[in-house]
């Protein structure tokens, strides 16, 4: 047991070299070998989702007698019930995945993110409503808002775009929100109204690059989140529409196939797993660039 | 002889009550402002909307009258939504035009079904979470650290459907250990039951298990830094001691509160886990009612389990303030 007290002792402030932070906070930000790691994880996603369709069989392309085969030359992945390239679709499906996911999520930065700065820097009454309004929205939990506003709205592809960025929306605006809290009494900011810089200016100007980083942690990880949400969505038939694959109709298929061909049932549940893992890894690490005291406790919001 | 005159045991809670219902009370109301709304955005009359698939049904043009002289919707939309307000108030949630039976009924009567689910998913995860978070923080960067992270991060991406979609592959089909679907009420059969809840209880506990040991890992190496725990070693105290009395003492607390918004979370997880097991709670009331576009049911489950979240998280933030009196000193600062 005397690895608490050596656990203590590395945790001393001053025992651990802080020389990664001269740095700007960005460069920090991926100065982590976990970092490291999730990019270059991402980035092989990427590639398969970018360069999937230039170089594999159509993945509308319809082989009846081929249906249901496990991995082949001719099929690396094998082939679904229709006899349509497994491998080819998961690329199309990532594809989708990752630009809705990256889209609805930049839009809840966007709108959360100015939300939060003016609630963090603005007077108590605006702070005040603007938390509350947060607080309804985070009263939901994230897939039954999503879900209820797709019911509302209709199935499709825009209308779940709109519900995750409205269901993402409150944790940017959460962080914006508590690091203005914190600038409002920094000595720079107070420095920057003391000469009189317009308030609007000192919030984007000023205050915007410092909420940056810890931007960057929660921008990965919601995508990573939107990806499982949009999955989900699609999976229970309120996302993304046949013929166009994704990830998650393509598991709702596989239902039906269960027993007599469960090959179907793992890959496109692979290639969720790898994506979002990839997601939370690169968050995972750009936070213990940021912070190294603390081992990745990224669920805290 | 007590060195600090601290007799706030008995007076912290009615400020703390006071002003927590302060905060929980116009948050219920903008949310609701939110589900009004949102179902405003549906295309087509309200009352339509609301009657679905009771149009089809001799009568419907009275049902369809008396409902819009009802709803108001030849008033402004704010006494429009004031009227709705109203009738939630009342414990009014409208009538399922898939049952023709009243809202709050259906979700009374499935509520239990769903609780079970949630609470044998996360009560064993809460306690696998503590263990497992604790045994890796106290050696970072040690083997069964990297175990349990890495295993935490699988925890946290693999899809929560896909997960129970294996469960019953591996479990129901493949093996039979355990019925692949379906469910039966307690009061028939315990061990039915108990079977039947097996398999989707283990897909949100994998989840949960995932994230609350991350958390209490984070915490536990945060507490394992502070400045108590150093003089507690200066003085001789034995670690495991300082540990179990004040390491996890401290952190309990946060751990309530997580495990809180945790077991909100869940009741959006058990759609997709009640839709694969056809496990008859409200997550299946609620697919089914998307698919016959039921709205009042879909209305009805979104703001209940809204209050639920609220109310869990104002019971949580109760009994952190409870195990922790430090935090009751920090009654009505700005949160």
């Amino acid at each position: 047991m005397t690895d608490v007290a050596s656990n203590v002792r590395v945790a001393v402030p001053g025992a651990t070299t802080d020389a990664g932070r001269q740095g700007s906070s960005l460069r920090l930000a991926f100065a982590d070998p976990v970092a490291i790691a999730g990019l270059i994880a991402v980035g092989v996603v990427l590639l398969i989702a970018v360069a999937g369709p230039l170089v594999l069989p159509d993945p509308n392309a319809i082989d009846a007698p081929a249906a249901l085969q496990g991995p082949s030359g001719a099929h690396l992945l094998g082939t679904d019930p229709f006899g349509r390239d497994l491998l080819s679709r998961v690329a199309e499906g990532l594809r989708t995945s990752l630009w809705l996911s990256a889209l609805s999520v930049g839009a809840a930065a966007l709108i959360g993110v100015p939300l939060g700065l003016i609630a963090g820097f603005g007077g108590a009454v605006t702070d005040a409503v603007i938390a509350r309004v947060l607080d309804a929205v985070l009263a939901f939990p994230t897939l039954l808002l999503a879900l209820f506003v797709v019911a509302a709205l209709g199935p499709g592809v825009a209308h779940l775009a709109i519900a995750l960025a409205l269901v993402f929306m409150p944790y940017f605006a959460r962080l914006a929100r508590s690091e203005a809290q914190e600038l409002r009494t920094a000595g720079f900011v107070e420095a920057a109204t003391a000469y009189g810089t317009p308030r609007i200016k000192v919030l984007f100007s000023v205050a915007l690059p410092n909420v940056l980083p810890p931007l960057l942690v929660q921008l990965s990880l919601s995508v990573g989140f939107a990806i499982l949400a949009e999955a989900g969505l699609s999976f229970l038939g309120l996302g993304v529409r046949p013929p166009q694959a994704a990830l998650g109709l393509m598991l709702k298929e596989a239902q039906d196939y269960v027993s007599t061909f469960p090959w179907y049932s793992i890959v496109p549940g692979v290639a969720i797993m790898l994506a979002v893992g990839s997601c939370m890894l690169l968050g995972e690490g750009i936070d213990r660039g940021l912070d190294p005291k603390r081992g990745g406790g990224f669920r805290e919001r | 002889m007590r060195l600090t005159p601290r007799n706030r045991g008995s007076a912290w809670w009615p400020r703390w009550l006071g002003l927590r219902l302060a905060q929980a009370i116009p948050v219920l109301l903008l949310a609701s402002v939110l589900v009004f709304g949102v179902t405003r955005l549906s295309p087509g009359d309200p009352a339509t909307v609301q009657l679905g698939m009771r149009l089809q049904r001799p009568g419907a043009e009275q049902a369809l009258a008396a409902l819009r002289n009802e709803m108001g919707l030849d008033k402004p939309i704010v006494a429009q939504y004031g009227i709705w307000l109203g009738h939630v108030a009342r414990g009014n949630l409208g009538t399922s035009a898939r049952y023709g039976s009243s809202v709050s009924s259906l979700i009374a009567q499935k509520f239990p079904i769903t609780l079970e689910l949630i609470l044998a998913g996360i009560v064993p995860a809460v306690i696998a979470a503590t263990l497992l978070g604790t045994a890796a923080a106290k050696r970072p960067g040690s083997p069964l650290d990297l175990a349990v992270n890495g295993f935490a991060l699988f925890g946290l991406a693999v899809p929560t459907f896909w997960l129970a979609l294996l469960l019953l592959i591996v479990f129901g089909v493949d093996l039979r250990w355990l019925p692949a679907s379906g469910y039966t009420s307690p009061g028939t059969s315990i061990g039915d039951n108990l079977r039947h809840l097996v398999l989707p209880a283990a897909s949100l506990f994998i989840y949960e298990v995932a994230i609350l040991t991350r958390f209490v890992r984070a915490k536990v190496i945060e507490q394992l830094g502070e400045e108590y725990v150093r003089t507690a070693i200066a003085k001789g105290m034995a670690p495991r001691r300082i540990l179990t009395r004040h390491v996890m003492r401290n952190s309990l607390g946060p751990l309530v509160t997580v495990s809180a918004l945790e077991f909100g979370t869940l009741f959006g997880a058990i759609v997709v886990v009640e839709e694969i097991f056809r496990w008859p709670g409200l997550g299946l009331l609620t697919i089914d009612a998307i698919t016959d576009r039921d709205f009042p049911v879909i209305e009805g489950v979104v703001l209940t389990v809204a209050a639920i979240v609220v109310l869990a998280n104002l019971v949580a933030d109760g009994t952190n303030m409870m195990l922790n009196p430090r935090v009751r000193d920090t009654v009505g600062r700005r949160t």
